[in-house]
Order: structure tokens, then C-alpha cells, then sequence
């Protein structure tokens, strides 16, 4: 199957590189092309990777998911703003622009609110200066020989990407309002690949709030969606990639975000599927007094299987980082936590916590969680916790005691489970939304048991 | 006297195929207040799980009937909702569940289950307010997560404020006074005679008498090897007291 998916993605390519954006431009061209050699020598994911041990990788290859040319005949349901109050609004359906649906509103002087599509028409060499070539965001390897961990899919998003987000605050400037783009994916027969790219760039001391959403989706749809982020000294950003319940066949997701002295990352996952999640978050504190924050909440039900991976890499003194994840699987849904916090060399002082907790609600269900500490220097604080069980049968007792049904009893169990790490959004709208999706989604998955 | 509000015939009952209830009779009649003691490993805690409805029991034989009903085929909610309630002798920690949500959750889930409109937010704070006052309780305990961090005599305490808030016709009080100081037992005992009405009946399990000092018992009876090995007023368990349950001890 390898052999004709790979066939598949590079007949694809070929089909499709002219129409991409910035096509005929000379340095995105030869990126392009670059992006898509290296993905061929990495080839795509499997088990043998150990990153991807317990990846979605048949899911992901089962199928020949292909780019396919726009198709703006067919109508696409583009659900209502998620984000109360005011807020800027960026939709895409199946990969592109949507103009009609977004609404940008008015941006403050200082930031620049667009579309990859229109900035490698406007500004290519900006453009240039953010992307960087596809394996810029690769670890440092302690050794290439035993280390080697290929991007593949990233790789294979720098070769293909049809357009995305682009958020770009200069020194000093707040984006007072929440960012919201939407991913909507319709329906399709032929088995079709996403390929979305967005760019978040925050300036010295500059904040916003951003919200990435999919909605839609079938068993028939790829998306791969690459964010890059770099956060300015001082600067923050919070950022939420949440699913909206989607049917999506395979969902592959990554943040790579760059951290300078004293800036804050902010993040959180919702992951909601029966189909495949991969979420990977992938800090780099790159300069002293940095602070990583990265918290999810996974949901599958069905054979559903989400594979959360987290990389935090502590490269400089005084850094600090937190992850907060919980995952309730149902049916015979699975989930994997693999949560990995690195301590270099240089980065004395740092302070690092990571927990990690699943539900099984049925029998089927499985978790595993694999925590991993790699810690290369000394003074550091750095824990982590992580366990897998089912609802607690004495607590389920206790509400059922004073009157709750069982399922609301269980529901109540699994909102409180959950609901400590929406509460770390700092944003309130943003916090009520993912309050509310995560109880509905919570709610469905009450539905798919007992 | 009509119908007792409670009857419990022939109660035999296992854990793990090991018969603890070994024929339990006893009748409480609404507006009494019965206290059943013994010692340790008589069946008395067995009694009020099977009460309360707790899976790992087996009722092999005999019956409970509350109200004209058959308490045993009901499932915990239902026995809940047509009021009863049991106060625990170790209330279970659920972090992440708020005091307030969850007392104004399970009072409206036994009020919906009642065909009864449900109670909205301002009321039910004026309620639980003056209940906490009237238990010397800080409101904070609203706010905080059910249980979670409690000292014992909270967790108590708060047993007390549900059951206040939930006005039930028959409390069970499993041990209630396990683990508690004499300030804080003086404070539950204030609580559970302001409970005492002609309508409700309150059983007390307890293996010691000083709960009792504060809430004056109708009848006592005796658990002993799980059976109600003998019934009488208060003056039994000032008996107790003094003999100890020597008496009551297999051989």
C-alpha cells in the first residue's frame, strides 16, 4: 500500500504545483520542491518511527488521500461565528479562502490579518523570512544516527499547502479581540487530502488570542494542518486547536511554536473524533524565561483513535512549562498520550510539570500513557504524573445516592474531569466556548454508551 | 398507628458469599427516631449499604419496604427521589464537582423524578445559606469541590447540609458521629433534631451512645451477628454503655 500511496502523493503534486500559492515565484518553487524530496526520502509515517509507534498510521495510509483542484461549485455549510462577541473571523472550506464567510473586521494598526494565498501574492519575501526551509522546526538530534526522527507530513504540508491563516503582530501591539479560523472540510466520495498552513508571528511584548476550529469532514478526508508559530520576547499568545465533532477519516495536526526570552505560549487541544487524531505540540524555549503551556482534552468514541504527542524542549535557563491532559475514550476507542519535556543542557532553573489521566468507559476502550523525562543538566524541577482508569465507581454511587440518574451522575464525573483543564483558558469567551463544546462532545460520547 | 415507614422482614444478605444479615427484622414509624448499635462486625454498616442500594451485596432473602414499596428493586436514584437518604460514614471525595452544583443538581433530579418544577438558582442560595448558618457552616463550603480536601468533621457536616437540603422522609445516619469532636458532634446533633418532624423517620447507626446523649432515640436496638438481637428505649443504650457489648459477642 505504501508504494502506490506515495505513487499516489507525488501524481498529486505534479497535478497540482502550478495552481499552489506563490507558484512562479522562483524561492517557493524550489521550496516546494525541496519540501517534497525530503518527504519522499522520510516517506510517509509508520510504526517502525517511534514517534508514531502509536500513530493513526493505517488510517493514514489505507487510503490514497490526494489534493484536488477547487471545486467552488459545490455549496459548503460554513457553521455560525463559535466565538461570542467580538472577534476576527477567517474561514477556509476544503483548504481555501473563503472571502464570503470570513470577516476580518478591523485589525489595529500593527497587525497584519491575511491568507497565505495573499501574502505569497503580495509579499513573497515576508513570506520567505517566516516559512523557512521544511526541517527549520526539527529538533536538535542528539544524534542523527540514533535520533532520527523524520517530519514527513510537514514536509509533505510545505510541498502542498493550499492556503491558511497568517496572523503577523509587530513590537508592541495587542490583538485586544480572539482570532477565529475555521476549517470547514465537506463531504466527498474520492478519498482527498488538506494541506493547511498557518502562520501566527508575534512581535516583543505582543498578545493575542487564537482559535483554530474544524468542523465537517467524512470518512474520506485527509487534513493536515502545519501552524507555525514564533512568539516574540516578552510576547503571548494563547492559542486553541479544537475539533467541533468531526467525521474526519484521519486528522493530522501540528503546532511547532518557537519561544525568545520571557515569552508565553499558551495552548490547548480539544481533540473530539470517532475517526483519527494526530495533535502534536512542539515547543521550543529557545531563550531564558520562557513559558510553555500546553493542555488537551481527548474525547474519542466508536473505533476512534487519538494519538496526542508533545514535545517541550527546554533550551535555556529559567524556563518554565506545564502540560494538564485528559483523554475519556468509549466503545472501543483508543488513545495514546506520549508527553515528552527535555531539559538541554543550558537550561538550568528550569521547572516542568506534566500530567496525564484517562478514562475508560467501556471495556473495550484503551489508553496508554508514556511520559518521558529527558533531563541533561542539573537544578531543574520537573514532574510528571500520569494514570488510566475508569469512572470511580464509589463517587458514581454517592451522586446516584442523592438522586442523579447514572447518566447524569457520569456525565457530572466526566465534566469534572475535563473541566480543569478548559478552565485554563485565560480568555473568557474563547473559555466559554470550549466549555460548551466540550460538554457537548462530552455529551455525545455519553450517548455512544451505556 | 398506621403502616410503618419502614419494614424490614427476614433480611438475609451476603458479601462475597459470606452471609452478614442473618434475618433482620425492624420497623420505624414516621416521626421516630430508632438507633441501631453494635459492635464491630455485627452487620451494621452491611445493613446500610444494602439500604442505600450499593452494588457486592446479595439480598438472599426477606424484604424492605418503605412507604408501601419495595425498596430493594429500586435503583439508588429511585430510592432517592422518593426520600430516602443515607448519610455516609466516609462521604466520597469528587474534585471538580462544586458543593452548590452538585447539592442543586441531585435536589432538582429528585424534584424532576417527583414531576416537581424545578428549583432555580436564587432560591436554592437562599436556602442553602440560611441551612449553612443554622449548621455553623462558612459559605465558602458552597463554592468548595464536594468533599474534596475536608476535614472529617466537614465531610460530616456536609452530609448534614444535603440532607437538609433534600428533606427526606427517612435519614439514615451511617456512623455519623465516627471521627468527630465534640464541638463538631454538638453542631451534627443540632442538625439532625432539627430534622425531627412527625412525618420523617431517622434511623442511627452508631456503635457508641454519645451521639445519642444529643439526639434522644425512641428505640434502640441491638445488631449483634446480624440480627436485631434485642430492642428497647434510650435506657438500652445507657445499658450499653456501662456493660459494653460483651453480652452480644459470639461465644
Amino acid at each position: 500500500m505504501t508504494d502506490a500511496w506515495l505513487a499516489g502523493q507525488r501524481t498529486a503534486f505534479a497535478a497540482c504545483r502550478d495552481t499552489l500559492p506563490g507558484s512562479g515565484t522562483p524561492w517557493v518553487d524550489a521550496l516546494r520542491a525541496e519540501a517534497f524530496r525530503q518527504f519522499e526520502e522520510d516517506g510517509p509515517p509508520t510504526a517502525r518511527i517511534e514517534e508514531w509507534r502509536s500513530g493513526p498510521t493505517a488510517a493514514l495510509t489505507g487510503q490514497v488521500f490526494a489534493p484536488a483542484a477547487p471545486d467552488g461549485a459545490r455549496a459548503a455549510a460554513v457553521p455560525a461565528p463559535y466565538l461570542e462577541g467580538p472577534r476576527h473571523r477567517l474561514v477556509f472550506v476544503d483548504g481555501r479562502f473563503s472571502r464570503g464567510h470570513s470577516d476580518a473586521g478591523e485589525p489595529p494598526k500593527g497587525v497584519r490579518l491575511t491568507t497565505l494565498g495573499a501574502l505569497l501574492a503580495e509579499n513573497p519575501q515576508a513570506a520567505r523570512d517566516l516559512i523557512g526551509d521544511p526541517d527549520a522546526f526539527a529538533e536538535e538530534r542528539l544524534s542523527r544516527v540514533t535520533d532520527r526522527r523524520p517530519q514527513a507530513l510537514v514536509a509533505l504540508n510545505t510541498a502542498l499547502a493550499s492556503d491558511g491563516a497568517v496572523l503577523l503582530i509587530e513590537d508592541g501591539v495587542a490583538l485586544a479581540h480572539p482570532l477565529e479560523v475555521v476549517h470547514v472540510t465537506r463531504e466527498t466520495e474520492e478519498p482527498r487530502a488538506h494541506h493547511l498552513r498557518t502562520l501566527i508571528a508575534l512581535g516583543a511584548g505582543a498578545r493575542a488570542h487564537v482559535v483554530e476550529i474544524h468542523a465537517g469532514g467524512s470518512a474520506g478526508v485527509w487534513t493536515n494542518h502545519v501552524t507555525d508559530i514564533a512568539v516574540g520576547a516578552g510576547a503571548r499568545l494563547e492559542h486553541v486547536r479544537a475539533d467541533a465533532g468531526s467525521a474526519t477519516a484521519v486528522h493530522v495536526n501540528v503546532a511547532h511554536a518557537r519561544l525568545r526570552a520571557g515569552a508565553a505560549y499558551a495552548g490547548f487541544v480539544l481533540a473530539a473524533t470517532s475517526g483519527a487524531v494526530r495533535a502534536e505540540t512542539r515547543l521550543a524555549l529557545e531563550e531564558p524565561g520562557a513559558d510553555g503551556e500546553v493542555n488537551g482534552v481527548c474525547l474519542a468514541k466508536g473505533t476512534g483513535h487519538i494519538d496526542a504527542l508533545t514535545r517541550l524542549d527546554h533550551h535555556a535557563r529559567e524556563g518554565t512549562s506545564r502540560q494538564l491532559w485528559r483523554g475519556i475514550f468509549a466503545d472501543t476507542a483508543r488513545g495514546a498520550f506520549q508527553g515528552r519535556i527535555r531539559v538541554l543542557p543550558d537550561a538550568s532553573g528550569t521547572n516542568a510539570a506534566l500530567d496525564n489521566r484517562n478514562l475508560l468507559l467501556n471495556a473495550g476502550a484503551r489508553a496508554e500513557s508514556k511520559p518521558e523525562l529527558e533531563i541533561l543538566t542539573d537544578d531543574v524541577a520537573c514532574s510528571h504524573a500520569s494514570a488510566t482508569g475508569e469512572l470511580d465507581a464509589d463517587a458514581l454511587f454517592y451522586l446516584r445516592s442523592r438522586g442523579l440518574s447514572e447518566r447524569l451522575a457520569r456525565a457530572l464525573l466526566m465534566e469534572a474531569f475535563t473541566g480543569a483543564v478548559a478552565d485554563r483558558i485565560a480568555h473568557e469567551g474563547v473559555r466559554d466556548f470550549i466549555r460548551r463544546l466540550v460538554d457537548e462532545r462530552l455529551h455525545a460520547l455519553g450517548s455512544a454508551t451505556s | 398507628m398506621s403502616e410503618p415507614l419502614l419494614t424490614i422482614r427476614n433480611l438475609r444478605a451476603s458479601v462475597d458469599d459470606k452471609e452478614v444479615l442473618k434475618g433482620i427484622d425492624l420497623s420505624v414509624a414516621a416521626g421516630e427516631v430508632a438507633a441501631i448499635m453494635g459492635p464491630n462486625g455485627s452487620g451494621k454498616s452491611t445493613l446500610s449499604n444494602v439500604l442505600a442500594g450499593r452494588d457486592g451485596y446479595e439480598v438472599t432473602d426477606g424484604e424492605v419496604r418503605y412507604d408501601g414499596q419495595d425498596l430493594l428493586a429500586m435503583e439508588p436514584e429511585e430510592r432517592a427521589a422518593t426520600g430516602v437518604f443515607m448519610a455516609f460514614q466516609y462521604p466520597v471525595e469528587i474534585p471538580g464537582v462544586v458543593n452548590a452544583t452538585f447539592t442543586r443538581t441531585a435536589l432538582n433530579a429528585q424534584r424532576k423524578a417527583r414531576d416537581e418544577s424545578a428549583i432555580d438558582a436564587i432560591d436554592f442560595l437562599k436556602r442553602a445559606r440560611a441551612t449553612l448558618a443554622r449548621l455553623e457552616m462558612d459559605e465558602d463550603f458552597l463554592r468548595r469541590d464536594v468533599n474534596a480536601g475536608f476535614s472529617g468533621g466537614e465531610k460530616k457536616r456536609n452530609e448534614i447540609f444535603q440532607m437538609a437540603m433534600l428533606e427526606p422522609r427517612l435519614a439514615i445516619l451511617d456512623e455519623t458521629d465516627s471521627g468527630l469532636d465534640i464541638d463538631a458532634l454538638r453542631i451534627v446533633a443540632t442538625g439532625v433534631n432539627a430534622m425531627r418532624n412527625p412525618e420523617r423517620a431517622l434511623v442511627v447507626i452508631t456503635h457508641y451512645q454519645r451521639l445519642l446523649e444529643y439526639v434522644v432515640p425512641d428505640s434502640v436496638h441491638v445488631l449483634a451477628d446480624g440480627r436485631i438481637a434485642r430492642s428497647g428505649d434510650r435506657e438500652l443504650a445507657l445499658e450499653l454503655e456501662r456493660a459494653g457489648y460483651a453480652a452480644f459477642q459470639p461465644a
